[in-house]
């Protein structure tokens, strides 16, 4: 299989501060990544290069045989972390905006997913609980045929039944052979559902791996997380 | 390379017609307060109603003025929140580039601007005219300016002179807009970011005065003129305009055009690379 995602010599550093130090990897087309670390340790700053974000760092980035741009933004769904969604926005109109803008959005799927999602289809974003509004961003994202998926704690804040959701919603709607990174915390809830990890710790790579080496070493991705990330890390 | 610069410019006008939309939902609220003030005024007049008259004329060139501001407020808030606030997550994520973002924003918000400017004149000619008409004074009007061409020995001059009188309006418009965007870019930098609604006052206050300075020196020692002939004819001319005929001073317009294509490459330069959305 071919690397989707290439990386080499990656460093970004604000001021003083280095969040990516000489980061280098490559992504193979079709997996389920996940990308792991504690607070503060440059994955969300590596996600902003991957999707166009941060454009001022060093080395060299490629997705899909692209810098990030214009070209790869088209193949890239990008959950942020963040709502980002406009005041004036209802989730029809936030739909209607998507489908303008990315040639592969699937108009009928969106519109039958908030159905069953339960999301009122004429209220504004703004008035929605943050639930609501990162369902409707979830459907945003996940209604594309995208080449690319990175999502950005995608279950962050939400409760634990509302997780399992979440996360058989983004499997299922997923198009067979895309690429999906998601960061979390939630290792548990996920690891079930990876392919590889991508360990990142104070802008360093720690790891990269495939979950079915990992349980062949007798452990689970939750353990090697705790392994790796103990004692100094928490510090 | 058809096929590219078609889609791009399709991606250009899909952002206009959002941010459009956008601002849609607002601004033309304050022209439907408007249309209202000045059917109370024309109520008022031809019923003969002299409160609803007088409550008519005042609120017109009110909610007139008013809308010259909002438009400006618009041109502020909107490329602030949708560019640089959570927004910016989706702004910056679309398929396009920074120059098509800022462009969008320049011809939307610039065309809510003129539109508005427009809307005010028109407004304070038809209030100029009642009082003309009402109380026999010479109140300035939109038709009074035209007494200024009254000089003017013919019709192909006064076009000249009209066309690039509008031009200069819509540059100096525009470049209104460029130098404030500079300034807002400018400050969401990660020098300024902590304190930026301060850092772009204080940049777009250094931008106006290298602005009037750069114009001041211009005029004074780059004379450039376009000298409008009595008949149709007209010629340029480099230095002090001596030749008969009305100069039309062409440097500040040429300066305008120059700073606001410098202005737009720096400005989409910073979205694109110095900005970091938090």
């Amino acid at each position: 299989m071919s690397e989707i995602i290439q990386i080499k010599n990656l460093t970004k550093s604000y001021g003083t501060n280095r969040v990516l130090n000489n980061v280098s990897f490559g992504l193979e087309e079709g997996n389920i990544i996940g990308l792991l670390g504690p607070n503060g340790s440059g994955k969300t700053s590596l996600i902003k290069i991957l999707t166009g974000l941060i454009n001022d760092y060093k080395g060299e980035v490629l997705v899909d045989g692209n810098r990030p741009g214009a070209k790869s933004k088209s193949i890239v769904a990008y959950l942020p972390e963040k709502t980002y969604l406009a005041n004036w926005m209802t989730a029809d109109d936030a739909i209607k905006y998507i489908a303008d803008f990315y040639d592969d959005f699937d108009l009928d799927k969106a519109m039958k997913m908030l159905d069953t999602f339960q999301l009122p289809h004429k209220q504004k974003a703004k008035t929605m609980s943050k639930g609501q509004q990162e369902k409707l961003q979830l459907i945003l994202v996940m209604c594309r045929n995208a080449k690319i998926y990175i999502l950005d704690e995608p279950m962050g804040g939400v409760d634990p039944a509302a997780r399992d959701f979440i996360l058989s919603s983004i499997i299922k709607n997923r198009p067979e052979g895309s690429t999906l990174m998601m960061s979390t915390h939630l290792i548990h809830d996920i690891e079930g559902v990876l392919d590889s990890i991508i360990m990142i710790g104070r802008g360093k790579l720690l790891m990269q791996d495939s979950v079915a080496n990992i349980k062949a070493s007798g452990r689970t991705v939750n353990e090697l997380f705790k392994e790796v990330f103990a004692g100094d890390w928490q510090i | 390379m058809t096929g590219k610069s078609d889609k791009v410019k399709g991606k250009m006008l899909k952002l206009i017609k959002n941010d459009f939309l956008a601002s849609a939902r607002v601004i033309p609220l304050f022209y439907l307060v408007e249309v209202v003030t000045l059917a109370a005024f024309y109520y008022g007049r031809y019923a003969d109603k002299s409160k609803v008259l007088v409550l008519g004329v005042i609120f017109s060139f009110l909610v007139s003025l008013l809308l010259v501001f909002v438009s400006f407020f618009f041109v502020v808030y909107d490329y602030q929140k949708s560019l640089f606030g959570q927004q910016g997550y989706l702004s910056f994520t679309l398929p396009v580039n920074s120059r098509q973002l800022l462009g969008s924003k320049i011809i939307t918000y610039g065309l809510w601007m003129l539109i508005s400017f427009a809307n005010f004149i028109i407004v304070l000619d038809l209030l100029g005219k009642y009082a003309t008409s009402e109380y026999g004074e010479m109140i300035d009007s939109a038709s009074g300016l035209l007494s200024m061409f009254a000089n003017f020995p013919s019709k192909a001059q006064i076009i000249t002179y009209a066309i690039y009188f509008i031009l200069e309006f819509f540059a100096l418009v525009l470049s209104f807009i460029i130098m404030i965007y500079f300034a807002i870019a400018l400050s969401h930098i990660r020098q300024f970011q902590k304190l930026n609604i301060i850092w772009a006052v204080l940049i777009f206050i250094a931008e106006a005065i290298i602005y009037v300075a750069c114009i001041n020196l211009i005029e004074k020692y780059f004379g450039f003129y376009l000298v409008l002939g009595a008949d149709k004819s007209f010629s340029l001319d480099f230095g002090d305009p001596t030749k008969p005929g009305t100069p039309l001073s062409l440097m500040p317009f040429t300066f305008m055009l120059i700073q606001n294509i410098v202005y737009f490459f720096l400005t989409a330069h910073i979205m694109h690379k110095r900005v970091n959305i938090s």
